[in-house]
């Protein structure tokens, strides 16, 4: 049944790990995965999100909160995603970014690919592989072939540094 | 493997998307897996300025480009090219090498049906590309800067998109002939810069007048029908405009209309010109003669400026009608003016009356006779030969005839001053620290105007 006027209609979500939270409906439907749904009638019970784990989805929580909170107000709204990411490590972010993905969150998921790439931004290509893990499977030869296909785009002075 | 190597395409993309050209591309060393990832991305770059190496390699990375993303079919939002030719052993190379890309870019650009965007600048489609890639349903923006084209052909674009808000065009015509926008019903934002070369001569434009809210026309004639309803527009402005249909302007009404200048546009000043803006906020008339020009009633406080080159002989009366027309705006005047008063000036029975301009530049001796058509509360100029002058006429304006006790009657004070450049405060100077090279203005204070 539905709820009584004037009572926000709360979801339960659960996690891959069989984690539940509560989570109003007019926030929880920022994502389309949810909205689709809840407009399918589908979200009665619980909503099981198969894809996402305890801590992604509170963090996820935490912004469809904070943001939702936000009336309609472009800036605000992109200085609230920018602090809410500002304090992220590259494996929360690629956690998110799946989340964001799977639930269809495209302002979550554009927010926190853009923060992936600016950590990319004018660096070396060491560094972003040490920064990421990346194992160099080119051997030398194959990489020096590589570079000099696009050697355009090495020309001038790479920064380093860890920030 | 690593967890952003791991990544779905879909989120690589996007992540993609945010870095430069030159950054994505980079990414092709860091493994194997990322070998053509680069190649995903759905906004291509492809500007020399923001490409590091020489022209000759640009032309070839650009093409391979061109020719994988026509081969593969694959979509994209945003496509920027942009190519200098001022390189004159390249050129040749460069134009075989565009002439070639005409059909990559018709398939990937010009072709694409979703076009939304389209912005050509020294780029010129020829007639048959054009015939075959119209029309651009999607079209929402059509600016095309410095191209020759024809105006039949400029009417078959106009027709292909309907949908269009925003409409540049700005070069050289051939074959001037009438240009039909009434078609373009969400037309908003118009600006048109077509005259012909040869003949000197304006195409004409039929405006739609509804949906438009700022108009620019340069080197353009306009008109459109009886009745038309400017409801939305905002801005017009006009410069060198010939052989407009002046007389269904003056009878226009134009209810939201907060800026209009009328930049040298020749005939007008033969016609006299009512303008029915209520809400107006800007007015701005630069020409060589003085026009004929009156306002409806307006609602809010509003500026004009004026700006006179040379005004005939009959400017000084035709001027004095103006300011009185302009007198509820605040008025800015500047006057370029070889000209001469053909006529003794007296001081009329409206001495009391006489409109308060704010601001007035005139580097001549005629400058006092700005004093019989209005009160200047300031007075700019540069040419310290006028200034003495205009300032032995201050002198004397106590012990004057009685013209001059009129002109001056409710003057309470008047102080000369200098500044060395504009972010400073206007400082008193006196007579001998005058020099060339100085700005200065004689500020008046008149009893009874309002501040």
């Amino acid at each position: 049944m539905a709820a009584e006027t004037g009572t926000p209609t709360t979801l339960t979500l659960k996690s891959n790990d069989d984690e539940l939270f509560s989570v109003a409906e007019s926030a929880a439907i920022l994502s389309v995965t949810i909205r689709n749904m809840v407009e399918d009638g589908c979200a009665g019970g619980v909503i099981p999100l198969d894809n996402v784990d305890g801590k992604t989805l509170a963090s996820v929580i935490t912004y469809m909160n904070g943001i939702s909170a936000i009336p309609a107000d472009e800036e605000k709204k992109k200085s609230y995603r920018d602090k809410f990411l500002s304090d992220k490590d590259f494996e929360t972010l690629a956690d998110m970014v799946l989340a964001a993905n799977y639930l269809n969150m495209s302002c979550l998921m554009d927010a926190v690919s853009a923060k992936i790439a600016q950590v990319m931004e004018k660096k070396s290509v060491g560094w972003v592989r040490r920064k990421f893990g990346i194992e160099n499977d080119y051997t030398p030869e194959e990489e020096a072939a590589v570079k000099e296909e696009h050697k355009w785009t090495f020309e001038g002075v790479e920064t380093d540094d860890d920030n | 493997m690593d967890r952003i190597s791991e990544l779905p395409r879909d989120i690589l993309q996007q992540i993609l998307n945010f870095l430069s050209q030159k950054e994505a591309v980079q990414t092709s060393v860091l493994s194997k897996s990322w070998r053509y990832n680069w190649c995903i991305r759905t906004n291509l770059d492809l500007s020399f300025d923001n490409f590091r190496g020489d022209k000759l390699e640009f032309l070839s990375v650009v093409d391979n480009i061109l020719r994988r993303q026509c081969d593969e079919r694959l979509s994209l939002d945003e496509f920027h090219l942009s190519i200098s030719l001022d390189d004159p052993d390249l050129d040749h190379t460069s134009g075989s090498y565009l002439k070639k890309w005409v059909p990559l870019l018709t398939v990937i650009v010009f072709g694409a049906e979703s076009l939304q965007d389209l912005h050509l600048d020294n780029f010129v489609l020829d007639r048959e590309t054009m015939e075959r890639i119209l029309p651009w349903k999607h079209l929402t923006s059509l600016r095309l800067e410095h191209v020759y084209i024809e105006d039949e052909i400029l009417q078959k674009i106009t027709l292909g998109c309907p949908l269009v808000e925003n409409l540049k065009v700005e070069g050289n015509s051939w074959r001037v002939r009438a240009v039909n926008l009434n078609h373009l019903h969400n037309l908003k934002y118009l600006f048109l810069q077509l005259y012909e070369r040869e003949n000197d001569q304006h195409c004409s434009f039929e405006l739609p007048p509804p949906s438009l809210e700022t108009v620019q026309l340069c080197f353009s004639n306009f008109s459109y029908h009886k009745g038309a309803d400017f409801r939305n527009l905002d801005s017009l402005c006009m410069q060198y405009v010939r052989s407009s249909p002046w007389d269904r302007f003056s009878s226009t009404i134009f209810p939201c209309l907060k800026r209009l200048t009328i930049y040298h546009c020749p005939g007008i000043e033969k016609t006299k010109l009512f303008i029915n803006a209520p809400n107006i906020l800007y007015f701005a008339y630069h020409g060589l003669k003085v026009p004929t020009i009156s306002f409806a009633e307006t609602s809010s406080e509003w500026k004009s400026e004026i700006y006179l080159d040379y005004n005939g002989l009959t400017w000084f009366l035709e001027l004095h009608e103006l300011l009185n027309s302009l007198r509820h705006s605040e008025i800015s005047l500047a006057i370029d003016q070889h000209g001469r008063i053909n006529k003794h000036v007296t001081v009329g029975e409206n001495v009391d009356n006489r409109p308060i301009v704010e601001s007035l530049k005139m580097d001549s001796r005629l400058v006092v006779y700005m004093f019989f058509i209005c009160r200047p509360r300031n007075i700019y100029g540069y040419e310290i030969k006028s200034v003495r002058f205009l300032r032995k006429f201050l002198m004397k304006r106590e012990s004057g005839n009685e013209h001059m006790q009129l002109l001056f009657r409710d003057l309470e004070e008047v102080s000369f001053e200098t500044r060395v450049d504009i972010r400073e405060e206007w400082r008193p100077l006196t007579l001998s620290d005058l020099k060339s090279g100085l700005e200065f203005r004689f500020a008046f204070k008149w009893r009874n105007t309002p501040l």
